[in-house]
């Protein structure tokens, strides 16, 4: 089961996420976005994309393969602090 | 980068291996960084090969692609019983190349059958989890849903007909960065 | 403990941000002696069995190379501090420019210096081009921020010392910002001289460049705060740095194409000078550069040559 959670901290009310995803997940409430269709989200994680605030949390969903990222990369991310 | 050129390690003398032609290869896994060059150099080919091939053919570069999926369609589906349910069908293939790519099939939450009738179609939505040509595009910082893409589309169309011997279409609905959905609609 | 900070193409600010942490800076200082630090110290080299080590600044010369070479032996943690040091940052915009030119106009073409000035020979050599440390030596963390700020280093460092690493939130500016998104209609690019900003509302729909979508948190989004739009000094956000299809460009391209229903086409149309209102901080930076959308490369090859 998916699982949604907004970081309303985070969020700034942009919407973008509203706007994004293609199934509706989302709706606007008072400047923060309110998952109101979970069952209909497929996991693209679009909204992940382009929230910029990084506000918005998914559990259940699977995690694709990512292997295009190199090594280095991945090593340089898990040693930021 | 390259370690050491070809020449210096002749001079060092340092191969430790004794090229008997029925002992390679001589690591079962290769390191890391040496898979990653790989395939990391084999997605920059492809992708530079696609993006040539659209420049030049424009649309046509989608007869190709498509084309190119129904081949490998047909192959895989050669070896499987023949199948009438397109759902069942869908679910073994799914099974062949999980992880390459990792096919779902879906249902929105109102609907309570797979297979949906809609505005006088009917269709299958499907899920693509893990998906070579997402990573490709997305190593090289191209657009989804390109020719490349069509390679699935006719990788779908070609197995289906093969297993169930219907014809179908697939549609992009929506690309993302973990998940694409597509549907399968079935004639 | 020993800790070191060593210096290399940078601006001390780094250094600086540590003593910043004022009375704090007593409490690392019970657990952990100084022994190298150039800037602040008179000690000329780093001595053997440095237990962490901060490099800041960039790679630009030789001798900054070997700096770094020297460091890494003497020292079990290397930790890349400040924004140069791990992507390049201010240091890395001298790569707009070729070498030849950079000394001509320093020594010979500012207003305090003659135009026949001699130009100094025994210094050491430019290297090619600029290095972030982390592109040359392995690092065992990175701090990004310019300079780091103290309010995250007081956090930071007494958990280093301990040998923990502390657990902060990995989020852009935005989620560190408070303002809410105001309206975007008539949304038309604004120059940070235009006009001033409505301290309520969102920089970026208001029209300003600000960079705080793509850009590593760890400053309480001061700059917006100040009612100044972001200038990305910390560096990309974690999910930019990740994907080689994400560019603090071609994503803040998007996000304002997202937001006011332009095509992406009509915004990049008035963008100016990229390579100083969205690259400033992340040129000389390999991992950034390599990305295939990045717009880098062709900005250093135009104004470089």
């Amino acid at each position: 089961m998916i699982e949604i959670r907004v970081d309303e901290n985070a969020c700034n009310g942009c919407g973008l996420c509203v706007k994004d995803c293609p199934m509706q997940v989302y709706e606007m409430r008072d400047t923060v976005p309110v998952p109101v269709r979970v069952a209909s989200c497929m996991g693209c994680l679009s909204c992940h994309e382009i929230c910029p605030a990084q506000a918005l949390e998914h559990r259940g969903v699977h995690p694709s393969r990512r292997h295009y990222i190199d090594i280095r990369v991945c090593e340089m991310l898990n040693r930021v602090i | 980068m390259a370690e050491g050129t070809v020449p210096q390690a002749k001079e060092a003398g340092s191969a430790p291996t004794v090229y008997r032609s029925e002992d390679v290869p001589l690591q079962c896994i290769p390191p890391p960084d040496e898979l990653e060059d790989t395939l990391h150099g084999l997605m920059k080919l492809n992708g530079l090969i696609i993006r040539s091939l659209e420049e030049i053919a424009g649309r046509g570069a989608n007869a190709v692609t498509y084309r190119a999926g129904r081949k490998y369609g047909h192959e895989v589906a050669k070896y499987f019983r023949k199948i009438e349910d397109v759902e069942e069908a869908l679910k073994e293939l799914s099974y062949i190349l999980h992880g390459q790519y990792t096919i779902e099939i879906w249902k929105p939450a109102d609907k309570d059958r797979y297979i949906i009738e809609e505005n006088g179609s009917t269709f299958i939505y499907l899920v693509f989890h893990d998906c070579i040509v997402r990573q490709t595009l997305r190593r090289n910082g191209q657009p989804q849903g390109g020719p490349l893409c069509l390679t699935l589309f006719g990788y779908v169309v070609g197995a289906i007909e093969e297993i169930t011997g219907r014809k179908a279409k697939l549609e992009i609905v929506h690309t993302g960065p973990n998940a694409c959905l597509k549907k399968l609609i079935l004639q | 403990m020993k800790i070191a900070i060593e210096e290399l193409a940078g601006c001390s600010g780094c250094t600086i941000a540590v003593l910043d942490l004022h009375e704090a800076l007593l409490d690392i200082l019970e657990k952990a002696e100084i022994v190298y630090a150039p800037v602040i110290m008179d000690v000329k080299e780093p001595p053997e069995g440095i237990d962490i080590a901060f490099v800041t600044g960039a790679v630009r010369n030789r001798e900054n190379e070997e700096r770094l070479t020297l460091i890494r032996k003497r020292a079990k943690t290397l930790v890349a501090f400040g924004t140069c040091a791990c992507y390049g940052g201010i240091s890395g915009l001298s790569m707009l420019d070729s070498p030849e030119h950079l000394i001509q106009h320093v020594f010979r073409g500012v207003s305090t210096t003659r135009p026949d000035a001699p130009i100094p020979k025994d210094v050491p050599k430019f290297l090619y081009r600029a290095f972030a440390v982390g592109d040359l030596a392995r690092m065992d963390y990175y701090i990004t921020g310019c300079p780091p700020k103290e309010m995250y280093l007081s956090k930071i460092l007494p958990a280093l010392i301990a040998g923990e690493v502390p657990a902060l939130s990995r989020k852009s500016v935005c989620s560190e910002c408070d303002r809410t998104m105001g309206s975007v209609d008539g949304w038309k690019l604004r120059r940070r001289h235009e006009g001033v900003p409505d301290r309520e509302h969102c920089l970026l729909g208001q029209g300003y460049l600000c960079l705080g979508a793509v850009t590593f948190g760890r400053c309480g989004a001061s700059c917006p705060h100040s009612n100044v739009p972001c200038h990305g000094c910390n560096g990309p956000s974690l999910d930019i740095l990740r994907e080689p299809c994400r560019d603090i460009y071609n994503m803040m391209i998007r996000r304002i194409a997202d937001l006011t229903g332009h095509t992406e086409a009509e915004i990049e149309k008035e963008m100016y000078d990229v390579a100083h209102t969205f690259y400033p901080f992340t040129i000389g930076s390999l991992i950034m550069e390599d990305k295939g959308i990045s717009k880098i490369r062709d900005l250093v090859r135009e104004r470089s040559l």
